[in-house]
């Protein structure tokens, strides 16, 4: 339960930041716009069975990219401190493509004036960010938060692909767990108590992201 | 040097910025793409590479294609996307043309229940749904691989947005004339709603080509498999088949990226007409 958490908790700020940090870059189109938000959105076609089996040769300890481009000697998925975040990374990337179109097609809707005026009366670049843009787009933001948590909530597929549960227990997320309770120790009705917990625990997550809304969401 | 070249300077380093940025992101596709060319003992040797020596070594794909059932798992993959698509278009359409052209009893109940069935991930409720098509006797059958697919109540949502665009004077008319409400359905709206229904149709498609949980559960045999769950399991005659299983990796990802790519314009429209702005 505890890595389900822990993985909510480091894959939605991460894939909202740095979708947000890439659709921050592109808020105008320029000459290249075409090529790099094809290039930045192609994550998204790939589905998650694919990118598994892929960064799976990528963290690969000795045949792998990744530790000799960082020069270290960590077994990524075999070992318990990293498997999870591995997992997370792999997430991230595959969410960064569908958040990046969202957030860019929320920054272009703004209306040029409010960005101008705030301009002309001297406001930097990060003051027009920080108190103009985000709350301007606050909606999408809101709703990428919503899907992107329930999302990681209710995380599975990659565990079933890649570790199974993982190293000492270290990436059994709450849905594999009704996974493995249902199929392969065929017990039936904890799977189900735990389905319905899940569903009731997700309830509860939108409740507080509705809540949130009211609280700080900027509707116009 | 004077402020335009240096304006112009920025504006170039910018974009290639952001080219070199785009290449980066999509790195793990060209990593799987390049390894797919390589033989086993080019993988196997240190230093790693990306890219390959030479494109010529097509040993890996016609491996996939010749010792596993690479092509069945295609088919099944097809086949899968292609009905459950069609499904949820007509389901979509009638639906929306139902709730946009006519005014019936209990429509508001049944549109918010619709609406709720969206908020219910559908990961949550798969047990029971596995539970119901393996008393019904289809496990390991196409049917019972596309049944839960059939109908989405986002695209059910998306269509009826955009057939409330259309004025019910035009319905009117129709019915003034002598149509009768399925031709107007099939002659008019259709055609008038081309761009949400490729949108749709492309988007769906996608989706399906890609899941991977419900075809994992419900198929055994393993001709009934779609092909990601197929190259997640993939046994080759050699052990540590690294090559062969990127080779898979991206046969299995083409289609999508494809259909993604020609479809891009059309799927990024259709995400901004519902997205909500500040």
């Amino acid at each position: 339960m505890f890595n389900t958490l822990k993985h909510l908790v480091m894959m939605v700020p991460s894939t909202i930041g740095l979708s947000l940090l890439l659709a921050l870059f592109s808020d105008k189109k320029s000459r290249f716009s075409r090529i790099y938000e094809t290039l930045f959105c192609l994550s998204m076609a790939v589905s998650t069975a694919v990118a598994g089996k892929i960064f799976q040769m990528l963290f690969n300890p000795s045949l792998g990219i990744i530790n000799s481009v960082l020069g270290l000697d960590i077994s990524w998925l075999t070992d318990k401190r990293y498997a999870l975040p591995a997992l997370t990374v792999i997430l991230v990337w595959t969410e960064l493509g569908f958040s990046y179109i969202y957030l860019t097609a929320a920054i272009r809707n703004l209306s040029e004036d409010v960005l101008e005026s705030a301009d002309v009366e001297g406001a930097s670049r990060l003051q027009k960010v920080w108190r103009i843009v985000l709350p301007l787009i606050s909606p999408s933001l809101f709703y990428l938060f919503c899907t992107l948590s329930v999302s990681s909530m209710i995380m599975v597929r990659l565990v079933l692909i890649l570790t199974q549960g993982g190293p000492a227990g270290s990436t059994e997320t709450l849905i594999y767990r009704m996974y493995n309770l249902a199929y392969n120790n065929s017990n039936y009705s904890s799977a189900y108590a735990l389905g319905v917990v899940v569903f009731v625990m997700v309830l509860g997550l939108m409740v507080l992201n509705f809540w949130m809304e009211k609280r700080s969401v900027f509707y116009e | 040097m004077s402020r335009k070249t240096k304006q112009s300077l920025y504006y170039n380093l910018g974009g290639l910025l952001k080219l070199a940025l785009g290449i980066l992101l999509i790195f793990p596709i060209i990593y799987a793409a390049g390894l797919s060319f390589m033989d086993a003992a080019e993988i196997t040797t240190p230093p790693p590479k990306v890219l390959p020596r030479s494109f010529g070594y097509l040993e890996n794909y016609i491996t996939i294609f010749t010792k596993t059932k690479m092509l069945r798992f295609l088919l099944n993959s097809l086949l899968v996307s292609v009905f459950g698509t069609m499904g949820r278009l007509i389901t979509a359409v009638t639906a929306s043309f139902a709730f946009c052209f006519y005014e019936f009893k209990g429509k508001n109940f049944l549109f918010y229940l619709i609406l709720g069935s969206m908020m219910i991930p559908g990961d949550a409720i798969i047990l029971t749904n596995y539970l119901t098509v393996s008393r019904m006797g289809i496990m390991n059958t196409f049917l019972g691989l596309v049944i839960i697919y059939l109908v989405h109540a986002n695209y059910i949502f998306m269509m009826r947005q955009s057939m409330l665009s259309l004025p019910k004077s035009l319905h009117e008319a129709a019915l003034i004339d002598g149509c009768s409400s399925l031709r107007f359905l099939i002659s008019i709206v259709i055609p008038l709603s081309k761009p949400i229904i490729t949108t749709i149709s492309l988007s769906s498609f996608v989706g399906l080509w890609n899941i991977y949980l419900w075809p994992l559960l419900i198929t055994n045999a393993e001709e009934m498999r779609t092909v990601q769950v197929g190259i997640t399991m993939l046994n080759t005659a050699e052990q540590q088949s690294y090559g062969p299983i990127m080779a898979a990796s991206c046969v299995a990802l083409l289609p999508a990226v494809v259909i993604f790519l020609i479809s891009q314009r059309y799927i990024v429209r259709g995400m901004t007409a519902g997205a909500v702005k500040g």
